[in-house]
């Protein structure tokens, strides 16, 4: 088995296990329809963008949703807007790749929502993650069209894919530092919902 | 008994008082309940509770319970319960999700396994049971608020429903067209359905509720005061040919009218002679097929409605959709400098807190006349502005524009409501065949 197809099998297994957790999890019908709401939005914000390559919103979708609703919906939202816009971009072997940063990204998020409460944080995530994502991206890409997959091998398609990384970096910062609190305040607002609390019945003698 | 509901104390989603607190009502088969009080009061809430919506889809502190055919609400889905209690909300607008009317009043019929060749005849069945069957072939854009209502309506009776729950149902409808409804709900209550209405006119339904329950605090209706007679000022709009569509169908044409300063005028006319299309012309958000307006002698055809306000405002019919901040006191300071004077006119001291979507539709069509007199336009438009607002909120408002007209304000109201008409003194105008 190549370096190739080894990453790849793992990746989309990753990929795969939690869109499977995430669906049997105890979210319900209606985080399921957020959640493909915002991946959809998300889809198509990246297909509105693809001819800027690197600018999109899906990591700062996937960033508010993860804050918002919690590592498992940031990782669901990631996961499909990947899946869906590449039904329009091109499927392919990367798709599991994408899946897999873009669910990090928004599971990241959600774990991290402590540290991130302010819009300076907020913003300085999404530099982050605009260069985090190319790294994951890069090791796909070392793996699966070489030349060697080592450490050195990374060190300089990283430094090469710098340009791309910074114009995904530079995207996340300007939506975020624009958007970002709006949108988790709205999400928050929105996921309130998700919580019934029933009082318990006063049972007379 | 259809329904049971037992000490049903609710409260929604970080809101600080409860919406419900110790509610009670039996249901039985066909009868028709009528549920009245004060905007805010909790009307809304009981329907929703009644529907399973609260708490499964609204989220929030649910204590008591609501019984629904045999199904205890708790521990049963929306999608269960929706099979034997229909709802009609307040804003038709949100509802009604499809483009074709005949493919919207499917809807519901189509979720209940109705099979499709049984699909367009029982839909035009239900468009015909609430007099909509002319709609059948219309697009849903094209319709006005009053017929978008009737069409949500034949949305929810089509599957049937043994429980029917209507949230002030006649808000936005003519006289004909309320009595029609009244008639309707007491033959479907003869045949076994059990409906409850929640609504504030219950003198449109008095013939036919078999039983009237009032909640929240249920104050009297007012004595109805009229303002004193003014004096009307000099022309400050002017009208002169007006020829107007909604979504691309014509709607009326040849309309010529003129408004004084200090002049109320209460535009009236059956559902879909175009009102809300007339009030839209005349704000600018849409441009006449024909005709002229003038505001103060100037003509301002051609002007869009930014250059328009704050000389012309409107409150729109649906103004729900057009509230933007997050909290009431940020929405009204948007209007205009006179925000703090607005918000003690509409009584919205104790909500400025409160965020627009929380409220209930009295309170944010409150929230949006406040919004409009920030600006303290020359003009004030106000499309249906009673409608969710209890009998004291009408009397205020009406006192309201009676001051507002006092200063020198003109005030031009598209309205079904003959007291507020009443109430204002208006200059009653007959838009088409009036009703």
């Amino acid at each position: 088995m190549t370096a190739a197809q080894a990453t790849l099998a793992v990746a989309g297994l990753l990929a795969v296990v939690s869109l499977v957790a995430w669906e049997r999890s105890a979210g319900g019908i209606r985080e399921v329809a957020l959640v493909a709401t915002l991946g959809a939005a998300a889809a198509a914000g990246r297909v509105l963008f693809a001819a800027i390559p690197s600018v999109q919103p899906v990591t700062t979708i996937c960033i508010c949703a993860g804050l918002a609703l919690g590592p498992r919906a940031g990782a669901a939202v990631g996961a499909t807007a990947a899946l869906v816009s590449n039904a329009y971009l091109g499927q392919g072997p990367w798709t599991p790749w994408q899946m897999l940063a873009w669910g990090l990204a928004g599971a990241s998020a959600g774990f991290a929502r402590r540290l991130l409460r302010s819009r300076r944080a907020l913003v300085a995530f999404g530099a982050i993650w605009g260069f985090a994502f190319g790294a994951i991206m890069d090791v796909y890409q070392l793996a699966t069209f070489g030349p060697v997959f080592s450490v050195d091998g990374f060190v300089v398609t990283h430094a090469r894919a710098l340009p791309f990384d910074l114009a995904h970096a530079t995207a996340n910062v300007a939506l975020l530092a624009v958007a970002g609190p709006a949108v988790v305040r709205l999400l928050e607002r929105h996921a309130r919902r998700f919580h019934v609390e029933f009082i318990p019945e006063v049972v007379r003698p | 008994m259809i329904a049971r509901v037992r000490d049903l104390t609710y409260r929604y989603p970080a809101a600080a008082a409860d919406a419900a607190a110790g509610l009670s009502l039996d249901v039985a088969r066909g009868e028709i309940v009528l549920v009245h009080g004060p905007s805010g009061g909790g009307k809304t809430t009981l329907l929703r509770a009644l529907a399973g919506l609260v708490p499964h889809f609204h989220g929030g502190r649910f204590g008591g319970s609501v019984v629904v055919d045999g199904l205890d609400t708790r521990h049963h889905d929306v999608a269960v319960i929706a099979r034997r209690a229909g709802i009609a909300f307040q804003d038709a607008e949100s509802q009604v999700l499809y483009r074709s009317v005949l493919r919207d009043v499917s809807f519901g019929l189509a979720n209940h396994g109705v099979s499709r060749q049984e699909l367009e005849p029982r839909a035009r069945a239900a468009l015909a049971a609430v007099a909509a069957g002319a709609l059948a072939g219309r697009t849903t854009d094209t319709l006005s608020g009053g017929e978008l209502q009737r069409v949500a309506l034949a949305g929810v009776l089509a599957p049937g429903p043994s429980l029917l729950l209507l949230d002030e149902p006649s808000a936005q409808l003519d006289d004909a067209g309320a009595s029609l409804l009244a008639a309707v709900l007491r033959r479907l209550a003869d045949a076994g359905t059990a409906i409850v209405v929640a609504e504030h006119r219950t003198d449109r339904y008095a013939g036919v509720a078999d039983r009237v329950v009032g909640i929240g605090d249920a104050t009297e209706a007012p004595e109805w005061p009229m303002r004193p007679a003014g004096t009307i000022g000099p022309t400050r709009l002017e009208l002169h040919g007006l020829a107007g569509g909604r979504g691309g169908r014509a709607v009326f044409a040849g309309v010529d009218l003129t408004v004084g300063a200090g002049e109320i005028v209460a535009i009236r006319g059956s559902n879909g002679a175009g009102k809300s299309t007339l009030l839209r012309l005349i704000a600018g958000l849409d441009a006449p097929a024909a005709g002229v307006i003038l505001l103060e002698g100037r003509d301002v055809t051609g002007a869009a409605a930014e250059d328009r306000y704050p000389g012309i405002a409107l409150v729109p019919q649906d103004p729900g959709r057009y509230l933007l901040c997050a909290r009431v006191v940020d929405e009204v300071r948007s209007g205009g400098p006179a925000a703090e004077d607005a918000l003690t006119a509409l009584d919205l001291d104790r909500l400025r807190e409160r965020h627009p979507r929380d409220l209930s539709a009295g309170e944010r069509e409150r929230v949006a006349i406040a919004t409009a007199l920030a600006a303290d336009p020359a003009v004030l438009l106000l499309d249906e502005p009673t409608r969710g607002m209890d009998p004291r909120r009408r009397a205020a408002l009406a006192a309201l524009l009676g001051d507002r007209a006092a200063a020198g304000r003109s005030i031009v109201v598209a309205t079904h409501d003959r007291q507020l008409i009443a109430m204002c003194r208006a200059r009653s105008v007959a838009l088409g065949a009036a009703a």
